[in-house]
């Protein structure tokens, strides 16, 4: 059995971990509930556009626009990686790596990848991926121009010919309990075929309500797209981005609440353990003072036969 | 008469036995029954202690001073026999006449005359060649709490030394279960090497008196050995038994306890008896005894006084057998004086020792993974852990006195081949192999193939 005292710096040091993990469970609480909200109210906004998109791109003469035609060959694609900036959010940042990184394996040309948090970097770089372009410390108050420079970044790319195919991997808000990693395709803004490699991976888009109405755009069709569709591939960076910055919240409130637990029940232990030791040594002090007094006290000797104790 | 002590009266005027002498007391049915001095009182009394059941013998009997220790046969006369305390078979065969024979208390062989382990003896057992080691003509102790796993681990190391070695060897069951008696005796038979081993039993239902001396019974055919220059192997199964009964004695004797309710001269009595066990330069004793750790404390005084004597301890770990990791060695406070660069080469001693770190630095990690889980790990402590659990099942082993619980064969493996093994495990040879594999396994080739044929069969 350890001593008591290291059991007792054992004790003191769960219970410094576990103030720790308390305190960040009601940071973590909080600040899932108000980016739970933003990532909620961004939806039907995120929504209402995707199906202007899907409607625009149903009228005839649009289907050849660069950023909406699917490619005749794929020679190298994207993936953004969204994960956090910080770690203890139990197995958050691992499920979305993980996820992306399967769907990587599933392409059969190069990759690069653009990464947005500390974690997915680190990760990708140790293990020397091709990250082309990072970003960090996006704050949880970011704004859609945040995320302008990338989606600029990914746009510029994908019409110069660089890439061919853009992905997004994030995390989905479900709820608080469940946040499910996610694969969408960003560029072209065509559906992915369910046939293709790695269709598995990617998010069922919504069914949408398809208007079968044509009409007349002002000047053209297409120079509208090219307004459109940049800000789109933006505003589906910032819809994933909000979501991921709610499941991250989420993911470590939930993380934190079951370190708590774990080190409640550590303690719990240590200290059975930690008053067991501390008995011992009391009740063997007390038999070994005891049996002392004992000893001297008898004047008779203990054998069974008839003898006294004799000293020679 | 009921009890364990008896006074014995001698006349006035008549000379006393000598202190350990045997006293003979004939029993009504004809036998003898042996008693040994311990104490003398005045008005010409000696208290003693039985060597049998006092059964039969009444108060004012008649008893004889043998004027000698109590002699146990020795030589070749002793191999392949089994004996009691007094030196007589127990295993229903005669003994031959004018046998060879030694008292069993003796002096300890002096300061010049002693030899020093510089020697590795090799085990078979991974986790002890790797961690302790032993010494030729070294000591070795096997330190456990209740069913750990002590006597199976002896059991082994007599199995695979006796078989592996073909040396003498002398084997002293102190105070434990006379059915593993029984058994090693059976095992040595169809081994083909009871030819060489001597045994002596005193187990635990025989009083307190036998328990105290049947491990120098022992001892002194181990030294009639390594007398004629020979190397001996001696085993004793329970040590702790030993002081036990020392502390029943001395409480019958009238002594006062000491700490832990110990007698006052347990570590005296242990230092009497492990001085003996010690390599000369004519021959060596190598010696491994298991020893009780009760109530799994380490600190308690029978297991302390044992620590000191020895080259090298094995300590098992309840925990470790909880986890079913057999053989249950922690290789964190399993200690041996040969695990020394000069001795073992430098590679076995850094790979020992880096052994050690690995698993130190999960032992500190665990609270963080029960805490946080292992995903908040940083990447490399994430490898550490990874190869800490694989050294942790690497260091199992299936056993072959064991092969009847776990179905496997036991496995002998060369120290050379587990300083690879490991030595492959830290270098990150086999980081993509999973943990899984290394259980139960004798060499790394072993895991290899296992994982090998896993990822045929996908």
């Amino acid at each position: 059995m350890a001593g008591v005292r290291e059991i007792k710096r054992r004790i003191q040091s769960v219970k410094n971990i576990s103030k720790v993990t308390r305190a960040l469970e009601a940071v973590s609480a909080s600040k899932a509930r108000r980016a739970q909200q933003r990532a909620e109210r961004s939806r039907a906004y995120a929504q209402a556009a995707w199906e202007i998109l899907v409607n625009l791109s149903g009228q005839p003469g649009t289907s050849d626009h660069p950023l909406l035609a699917n490619p005749t060959e794929t020679r190298q694609v994207d993936i953004v990686l969204i994960t956090s900036d910080r770690g203890l959010a139990g197995s958050y940042n691992l499920n979305i790596i993980r996820r992306a990184e399967e769907f990587a394996a599933q392409m059969d040309v190069p990759v690069r990848w653009v990464t947005i948090g500390r974690k997915g970097r680190d990760y990708l770089l140790r293990r020397r991926y091709n990250v082309v372009a990072e970003f960090t410390q996006l704050s949880d108050e970011m704004r859609l121009r945040d995320l302008a420079p990338i989606g600029e970044l990914l746009v510029s790319d994908f019409l110069g010919g660089v890439s061919q195919e853009i992905f997004i991997a994030y995390t989905d808000f479900i709820n608080t309990l469940t946040q499910r990693p996610a694969v969408m395709e960003l560029l072209p803004l065509s559906p992915y075929s369910e046939d293709r490699v790695g269709s598995e991976f990617i998010k069922k888009e919504p069914p949408q309500t398809i208007i079968n109405r044509e009409y007349v755009y002002e000047p053209s069709a297409n120079a509208i797209l090219d307004e459109i569709v940049p800000r789109f591939v933006t505003l589906n960076l910032y819809q994933a981005a909000l979501e991921a910055r709610a499941s991250e919240h989420a993911a470590r409130m939930v993380a934190m609440r079951n370190a708590s637990d774990n080190a409640g029940v550590l303690v719990e232990g240590l200290t059975l353990e930690y008053n067991k030791a501390r008995q011992l040594a009391i009740t063997s002090e007390i038999l070994d003072i005891v049996g002392g007094v004992e000893a001297l006290k008898g004047q008779e000797a203990p054998s069974q036969n008839n003898g006294r104790i004799r000293l020679t | 008469m009921l009890g364990n002590v008896v006074d014995v009266a001698f006349p006035e005027g008549a000379e006393l036995p000598d202190l350990y002498h045997a006293i003979r007391a004939p029993r009504p049915n004809g036998d003898d029954l042996i008693l040994e001095v311990e104490l003398h009182m005045d008005n010409g009394e000696v208290r003693c202690v039985a060597m049998d059941s006092t059964e039969g013998v009444r108060r004012g009997d008649v008893a004889y001073g043998t004027g000698d220790y109590i002699r146990v046969p020795v030589g070749d006369a002793s191999l392949g026999r089994i004996f009691n305390v007094l030196g007589r078979p127990i295993d229903g065969r005669p003994l031959e006449e004018n046998v060879e024979r030694y008292p069993i208390h003796r002096k300890a062989p002096p300061y010049e005359d002693q030899a020093t382990a510089t020697e590795v003896f090799e085990t078979g057992l991974k986790v002890i060649d790797l961690i302790a080691p032993f010494a030729k003509g070294g000591k070795m102790g096997v330190f456990g709490g209740a069913g750990v796993g002590k006597t199976v681990t002896i059991m082994e190391l007599i199995d695979s030394i006796a078989r592996e070695h073909s040396g003498l060897s002398v084997f002293a069951g102190v105070g434990e279960r006379t059915r593993e008696g029984t058994q090693l005796y059976q095992e040595m038979e169809e081994g083909g090497v009871l030819k060489s081993l001597a045994m002596v039993f005193g187990q635990m239902n025989e009083p307190p008196g036998v328990r105290l001396r049947v491990a120098l019974s022992g001892l002194a055919m181990a030294e009639y050995f390594r007398d004629q220059g020979k190397d001996v192997l001696m085993f004793i199964d329970n040590i702790f038994r030993f002081s036990l009964a020392g502390s029943e004695v001395s409480a019958l004797l009238g002594r006062m306890p000491s700490a832990v309710g110990y007698q006052p001269t347990l570590a005296d009595e242990m230092g009497q008896l492990q001085e003996r066990i010690t390599s000369t330069r004519k021959g060596s004793i190598t010696s491994m005894q298991a020893v009780y750790v009760p109530a799994d404390d380490y600190s308690d005084p029978a297991p302390v006084a044992v620590f000191t004597h020895l080259d090298g301890t094995i300590a098992l770990e309840r925990s470790l057998a909880a986890q079913a990791l057999f053989p249950a060695v922690d290789p964190l406070s399993s200690t041996s004086k040969v695990l020394d660069p000069l001795i073992v080469g430098d590679e076995h001693y850094r790979t020992a020792n880096e052994v050690k770190n690995v698993l130190q630095r999960y032992r500190e990690l665990q609270d963080i993974i029960a805490i946080l889980g292992v995903d908040e790990l940083s990447e490399d402590d994430k490898l550490v852990v990874a190869r800490a659990r694989k050294v942790q099942r690497f260091l199992t082993q299936p056993m072959k006195v064991a092969s009847q619980f776990t179905g496997i064969e036991g496995k002998y493996v060369r120290i050379g081949d587990t300083v690879r093994g490991f030595r492959m495990i830290l270098d990150g040879e086999l980081d993509h192999v999973a943990e899984s594999h290394f259980y139960m396994k004798g060499p790394i080739e072993d895991a290899i193939a296992s994982y090998e044929k896993a990822q045929a069969e996908n």
